[in-house]
C-alpha cells in the first residue's frame, strides 16, 4: 500500500469522517488506509485535548492516545456523523466521539493507579516493606500547583481583554482548584468527570466511584459527602472573597 | 423571599457554580471533552497556551496499524512490531512506543524458555502486545490479570482453566505453558518489574472481582465459573 504520509490516496484524503468511519467498519480493503488517514488527521487534536490530564505521566498520555485510537477502529460501527455540512462542527463532534472513548480509557488508567496505591498503603506499615516514594506513582501537589499556576497565568491575557465577570470568575475559580487539596481534588474531578451539563443536581457520584475513592483514600462514604462538601464551600469562599463587589449579584 | 423561594434560589446557584466548575475544569485540561461545547471551550483556551509538539512516537500510524484487529496484518507493511510491554502491575516501563521490533518467537504456541513468566507477561511476550490489549482481547482487564497471579491462592481453578483457553483460542498459546504462568510465577521477576512492592493482604476471588475494574456483566461469570467449582 502506498504510504499516506507521502500523499497516497488523494480521493480518500478528502473523504469525510463519516465516510472514512464506514470504510472502516466495512474491514475491506481500503480500511487500514482510511484508519491511517483518520489518524493523522486527528491526532494532534486528540493529543492536544488530552495532554493536560491530571497526573497523567507523558508516557501514559501517549498510551491513552495510541489506545484511543485503536478503539475508534474497533467501534468505528458506531460513530454517528453530523454537522450537517459544518466541517467545523463535524469536526468538533468526531472529537468528541474520540474524546469519550479517551475518558474511558483514563479511567481504567486511574482505577489500576488506585489499585497500585492501596496496595502500596498496604505495604507501609509492613516492616519488610522495601517500597520507595518512587514506586508509588502520587501527583507532586507543589508541583501540580505550579502548572496550574502557569495556565492560569497563561490565560489571565483572555480575562484582562474580556473583562467579564465570567471570565473573572473561571480564572478565580481554576485559582480556587488549584487550592484544593490531593484528596479534595481526587473527589472533585471523580465528580465533575460524571457531570452532564444541563442536567440538575449532580454533586452525587455512581457507586463505582464512590467506592473507588473511599478505597484510594481510606474513607467512608460519609467522609466523601463531608470531604466534597468542604470542597465545594472552599471553592465557594475563595472565589466569593476575591470577586470585586461590582460582579456580585 | 420566603423559605421555598430562597431555597430555590440557592439551587439555582449551586447549578451555575456546578457548570462553572465543570468548564473550569475542561478549561485548565483536567477533564477530557465529552460534547462538542467542551471540544470547543477546551480549544479556545488551548490556542492562547504553549502546546508541546506531537511526540514523535505517535506521529506515524504505521507503528500501530498492525494492532488493528481484522486479521490481516501478516503483510510486510504490518510486520510484527510492539509497543513496550507495560502495565502498572506488572512491566516496568509504561506504554513507552518503542520502534518496531520482532516478536520474540514466531509461533505463539512454542516455548521460548524454559523460565516461567507470570501470565500477562508472559502474553505480551508471545504477542508483542501491551497488558490493556491482552486483557481487551480477552475480555478482561490488566488488574484482573495481575491479581489473578498475585493471590492466585484464593483464585478458583476454573478461573485459570478460563483463562489457558481464551489463550489458546486467541493466540494459540500453549496451555501448559499458560497454566504454569497461572500458577507458578516468578515472583521475583514481578516483584522486579512493579512499580509498587506486593501487599501482604491475600484477596479472596470476590475481593480480586471487586479490585479487577470488571464490568458487572463479567464479574458475574467469573463468579458462576467459581461457584460451579464450589459445588
Amino acid at each position: 500500500m502506498e504510504s499516506i504520509q507521502s500523499g497516497g490516496n488523494p480521493k480518500m484524503n478528502e473523504a469525510t469522517d463519516e465516510q472514512l468511519f464506514a470504510l472502516m467498519a466495512g474491514r475491506g480493503e481500503e480500511a487500514k488506509e482510511a484508519w491511517k488517514i483518520f489518524y493523522l488527521r486527528y491526532i494532534n487534536d486528540l493529543h492536544r485535548l488530552v495532554h493536560r490530564l491530571n497526573g497523567v505521566s507523558p508516557s501514559d498520555i501517549n498510551d491513552l492516545v495510541q489506545e484511543t485510537m485503536i478503539k475508534a477502529w474497533e467501534s468505528a460501527h458506531t460513530f454517528k456523523a453530523g454537522g450537517d455540512g459544518n466541517t467545523d462542527i463535524a469536526r468538533r463532534r468526531t472529537l468528541a466521539w474520540l474524546c469519550r472513548i479517551a475518558k474511558n480509557r483514563y479511567w481504567e488508567m486511574r482505577r489500576r493507579k488506585i489499585i497500585l496505591v492501596s496496595d502500596a498503603e498496604a505495604q507501609k506499615d509492613s516492616p519488610d516493606s522495601q517500597l520507595s516514594k518512587d514506586e508509588v506513582r502520587r501527583v507532586d501537589k507543589s508541583k501540580l500547583h505550579h502548572e496550574i499556576k502557569k495556565a492560569v497565568d497563561a490565560m489571565t491575557g483572555t480575562v484582562e481583554a474580556g473583562a467579564e465577570t465570567i471570565s473573572v470568575q473561571r480564572q478565580l475559580l481554576q485559582e480556587a482548584l488549584a487550592t484544593l487539596t490531593e484528596r479534595e481534588k481526587e473527589i472533585i474531578l471523580a465528580t465533575y468527570e460524571h457531570y452532564e451539563p444541563g442536567q440538575q443536581q449532580q454533586r452525587r457520584l455512581p457507586k463505582e466511584a464512590s467506592d473507588e475513592i473511599c478505597l484510594r483514600f481510606k474513607i467512608t462514604s460519609d467522609n466523601l459527602r463531608q470531604i466534597r462538601k468542604r470542597a465545594h464551600e472552599k471553592i465557594e469562599r475563595y472565589v466569593d472573597e476575591r470577586l470585586p463587589a461590582e460582579m456580585k449579584r | 423571599m420566603n423559605r421555598k423561594e430562597e431555597d430555590q434560589a440557592n439551587l439555582k446557584a449551586g447549578e451555575e457554580l456546578d457548570q462553572q466548575i465543570y468548564e473550569a475544569l475542561i478549561e485548565m485540561g483536567w477533564l477530557i471533552p465529552q460534547t462538542e461545547e467542551d471540544v470547543r471551550l477546551a480549544e479556545e483556551t488551548l490556542n492562547q497556551l504553549e502546546y508541546p509538539p506531537l511526540p514523535p512516537a505517535l506521529a506515524d500510524p504505521s507503528r500501530f496499524i498492525h494492532l488493528l484487529d481484522d486479521g490481516t496484518e501478516e503483510d510486510g507493511e504490518n510486520s510484527p512490531s510492539t509497543v513496550e510491554s507495560r502495565d502498572d502491575g506488572v512491566a516496568a516501563n509504561p506504554a513507552t512506543v518503542i520502534p518496531f521490533r520482532p516478536a520474540k518467537q514466531a509461533n505463539h504456541g512454542e516455548v521460548a524458555s524454559s523460565q516461567v513468566r507470570p501470565y500477562l507477561g508472559m502474553l505480551c511476550e508471545v504477542t508483542g502486545q501491551t497488558p490493556s490489549l491482552i486483557a481487551g482481547e480477552l475480555d478482561v482487564t490488566v488488574p484482573f490479570l495481575t491479581l489473578v497471579v498475585q493471590h492466585r491462592e484464593s483464585v478458583p481453578d476454573s478461573w485459570r482453566t478460563e483463562l489457558v483457553e481464551r489463550a489458546a483460542a486467541k493466540w494459540g498459546v500453549d496451555r501448559s505453558r499458560a497454566r504454569r504462568s497461572l500458577e507458578h510465577p516468578d515472583q521475583q521477576e514481578i516483584a522486579a518489574s512493579r512499580r509498587t512492592a506486593y501487599s501482604m493482604k491475600k484477596l479472596s476471588y470476590r475481593e480480586i472481582l471487586k479490585r479487577s475494574g470488571l464490568r458487572p456483566e463479567a464479574q458475574k461469570i467469573w463468579i458462576a465459573l467459581a461457584e460451579a467449582e464450589e459445588k
